[in-house]
């Protein structure tokens, strides 16, 4: 025991797992939602 | 009157790709390289996403109340677009936060949420946010939505500097902020890396939604053509 708190790689792995599908999720819809207005203007 | 944000259509998606290549090298030295921490462990290497994303939530807020500001004393549409980019990408950003914070507060408070003043004060500020995107997706009129969001937007910005405060100011669970004087050397790197990344990831997010607000502006504002035209 020298105080360290052991293991923990999960919560790490987990932590790093939600950032990349929050920020692919929210960066596809943008893009998506860019596509579609896009598409929208060009059909105008 | 109107902007349609789109002087410069490769500067985002240059700024994407910048994001992503700062990220991906930050977050291998903050999972691989840098060493684990005296106390924390392994857990505290959550810290290089964790801190980066808080930064930059409260940037991205900080913005929208610039924004705000600015549109009310312009009427520039531009600003109203840019405002709603921001706060969409401040909640995201806010909301993984809470996430990385929870997942980090399990192995170390022993809880996975804590009505402590700093975690209470960051679940306002999204919720408060999150309440002027419903109320810009119920206004229907672009000259009232514009209006009530920024009046709404700067009431909710008294939040941000609370939240930033909120460990000096009470006592609680969550430390304090870190400075370049209290984090080791060995910490900057990934931290830096990282925190370049997610501003960069946030800025080309910020422009490119205020592309898709502007151009729902233009659409919006155009009057509708007369019946005959139609025909």
């Amino acid at each position: 025991m020298n105080g360290m708190i052991p293991g923990g790689w999960s919560f790490v792995v987990a932590a790093y797992s939600v950032t990349a599908i929050v920020l692919i999720i929210y960066g596809a819809s943008v893009i998506a939602r860019l596509r579609q207005e896009t598409a929208r203007r060009n059909h105008d | 009157m109107y902007d349609d944000n789109n002087r410069f259509p490769r500067l985002p998606w240059i700024i994407l790709g910048l994001g992503v290549l700062f990220l991906a090298i930050g977050s291998y030295i903050g999972l691989f390289v840098a060493p684990p921490e005296a106390l924390m462990g392994q857990v505290q290497r959550i810290m290089y996403v964790h801190v980066p994303t808080a930064w930059n939530a409260l940037l991205a807020l900080t913005f929208a109340f610039v924004c705000a500001v600015i549109f009310l004393f312009k009427s520039d549409w531009k600003w109203d677009a840019r405002m709603e980019a921001s706060i969409e990408v401040g909640v995201v950003l806010g909301f993984l936060l809470c996430c990385q914070g929870s997942i980090w507060a399990k192995p170390t408070w022993g809880v996975w949420w804590d009505w402590d003043p700093r975690l209470t004060t960051t679940a306002v500020l999204v919720f408060a946010f999150l309440g002027i995107l419903a109320l810009r997706k119920f206004v229907e009129d672009p000259a009232r939505r514009a209006m009530w969001s920024a009046v709404a937007t700067i009431i909710a910005s008294v939040d941000v500097p609370i939240v930033y405060y909120s460990v000096r100011w009470w006592n609680s669970l969550h430390q304090l902020q870190s400075s370049p004087s209290t984090v080791s050397r060995q910490f900057w790197l990934p931290l830096r890396m990282n925190a370049f990344g997610i501003l960069f990831l946030m800025t080309a997010f910020i422009m490119l939604r205020a592309r898709v607000a502007s151009m729902r502006l233009k659409y919006e504002l155009v009057p509708p053509p007369a019946l005959g035209e139609t025909i």
